[in-house]
């Protein structure tokens, strides 16, 4: 059973481009711009290895921009391949820009009618879930059954909204996910801090943009704009497949819900976190799992 | 107040430093590179109190007459250290601080007049393109001397 619930919650996570199994990212290829006319390359993906793209792409419709006085830029145009998606970004305001991809949903499992059904809040279109779906299906790999040799074909999740009242053993997970950069252009500003407050955001203490090895910096991160105290942050440096494991560092913020970190080496860093409460804005999700990732450059000094 | 080159004048004026007969000068040499594409480097000459603070830029060599709609300024958090320290809230070109890209050779660039009041350090700071990056900071005290490895050669205050 509970293999199951687990079962649900990874494949909806693959549905949504949550980070529950693997790390989402946003890459730019630079943080740090001058002059009026620069274009910004960002890299949107969800890997094992973190800054390799070895996995699924982050779809574009789920990253929004917002431009440095923190208003909502237009919709990234560019492409989506097999492992990333990829767009232009054009720094036409000198300040902080932010790059985010919000992602809340909510996946788990019910019984209707007798019968143990996958629920989720996304719809899943033209993937179709499930092991042996398309979605699944390697466009190199051999043909796949669906589903275990003999068995039925699995049934796709049921909506959400689609749930009848008389739907019972419900376990529902409500899922918070937020992944984001920030790039800037000449001097650093803080206007895109704040907005949206659900789940776990990061407010600077020390600019994410103006980071140096030699220097420890300090963040202060929220959970529904509120302080997050005791919240477990880890620290995974780029380039893990030169070395025998993810070697995360982890930190724990104080009671004001801060956080001070030195940094081993200058280079590209995925500062992410994570939390559980029962604090679910779906009445029927018991769980709320949240998590955050942000890309971070580290200068060297 | 404001440090410029322009600054000894106004000193002198106000008796806050002691009057200099002759303004302090900082001597930067750009050593010759064996490359085959060579282009010259974005130098950045800048003044730190050595309490800490914001730095104040004395000069800066980058292609400002470019004609492009950066007018140069593309590359110039290149030069990474003066970038962060102060150089991407300048507006540039500025007065007095800005000029175009120096050949290899020895060049005289006159400090402000209570540079060597003893309160800064001077860090002078070049980048290349297709090349390196490279600071070398000294006292800011006549006498005071250092020198790069790759990007800068001699550096002296006089």
């Amino acid at each position: 059973m509970k293999l199951k619930i687990l079962l649900a919650l990874s494949i909806a996570t693959l549905a949504a481009s949550s980070a529950l199994a693997d790390h989402a990212f946003l890459m730019p290829s630079f943080s740090n711009f001058s002059g009026v006319q620069s274009v910004v390359q960002i890299d949107a993906a969800q890997a094992d290895n973190i800054f390799q793209f070895d996995h699924r792409p982050i779809q574009l419709d789920q990253i929004k921009v917002y431009r440095p006085d923190g208003s909502e830029a237009e919709k990234p145009q560019g492409s989506t391949s097999r492992f990333r998606s990829t767009f232009d970004l054009k720094l036409d305001a000198p300040g902080t820009w932010k790059i985010a991809a919000l992602n809340v949903m909510v996946s788990g499992t019910a019984v209707i009618g007798g019968e143990e059904r996958r629920v989720s809040s996304m719809r899943f279109g033209r993937r179709p879930g499930g092991p042996g779906g398309p979605a699944m299906q390697r466009p190199d790999g051999p043909p796949r059954a669906p589903g275990a040799p003999g068995e039925p074909r699995r049934q796709p999740p049921i909506l959400l909204a689609d749930l009848p009242a008389d739907a019972t053993d419900l376990k529902l997970t409500e899922i918070v996910g937020r992944t984001e950069v920030f790039v800037t252009v000449n001097a650093p500003t803080t206007q895109v801090f704040g907005g949206d407050p659900r789940g776990i955001t990061l407010q600077p203490i020390t600019h994410p943009t103006d980071l140096v090895s030699n220097e420890p910096a300090k963040f202060k991160f929220l959970i529904d704009g509120q302080p997050a105290a005791k919240l477990k942050v880890t620290l995974i440096a780029g380039g893990q497949r030169f070395r025998d494991s993810e070697a995360g560092i982890d930190f724990t913020t104080d009671a004001q819900g801060v956080v001070t970190i030195k940094w081993p080496a200058p280079g590209y860093y995925l500062l992410t976190a994570s939390a559980e409460d029962n604090k679910a804005a779906e009445k029927r999700a018991t769980v709320r799992r949240l998590s955050y990732g942000a890309t971070l450059e580290v200068a060297a000094p | 107040m404001r440090l410029s080159p322009f600054a000894p004048s106004l000193a002198v004026l106000t008796g806050l430093a002691a009057a200099p007969t002759m303004a302090a000068t900082v001597t930067v040499t750009i050593p010759r590179q064996s490359v085959a594409e060579y282009q010259k480097p974005y130098v950045a000459v800048y003044l730190e109190p050595t309490a800490g603070g914001p730095a104040k830029t004395v000069a800066l060599w980058y292609a400002m007459n470019k004609p492009d709609g950066d007018h140069g300024t593309k590359w110039l958090n290149e030069v990474r250290a003066w970038w962060r320290k102060g150089g991407r809230s300048l507006s540039l070109p500025a007065d007095g601080i800005s000029g175009a890209t120096r050949a290899p050779g020895t060049y005289s660039i006159p400090l402000p007049a209570d540079a060597l009041s003893g309160a800064y350090k001077l860090t002078i700071e070049a980048a290349r393109e297709h090349g390196g990056r490279e600071f070398v900071t000294i006292a800011a005290k006549a006498g005071a001397s250092g020198s790069g490895k790759t990007e800068l050669g001699a550096v002296a205050v006089r």
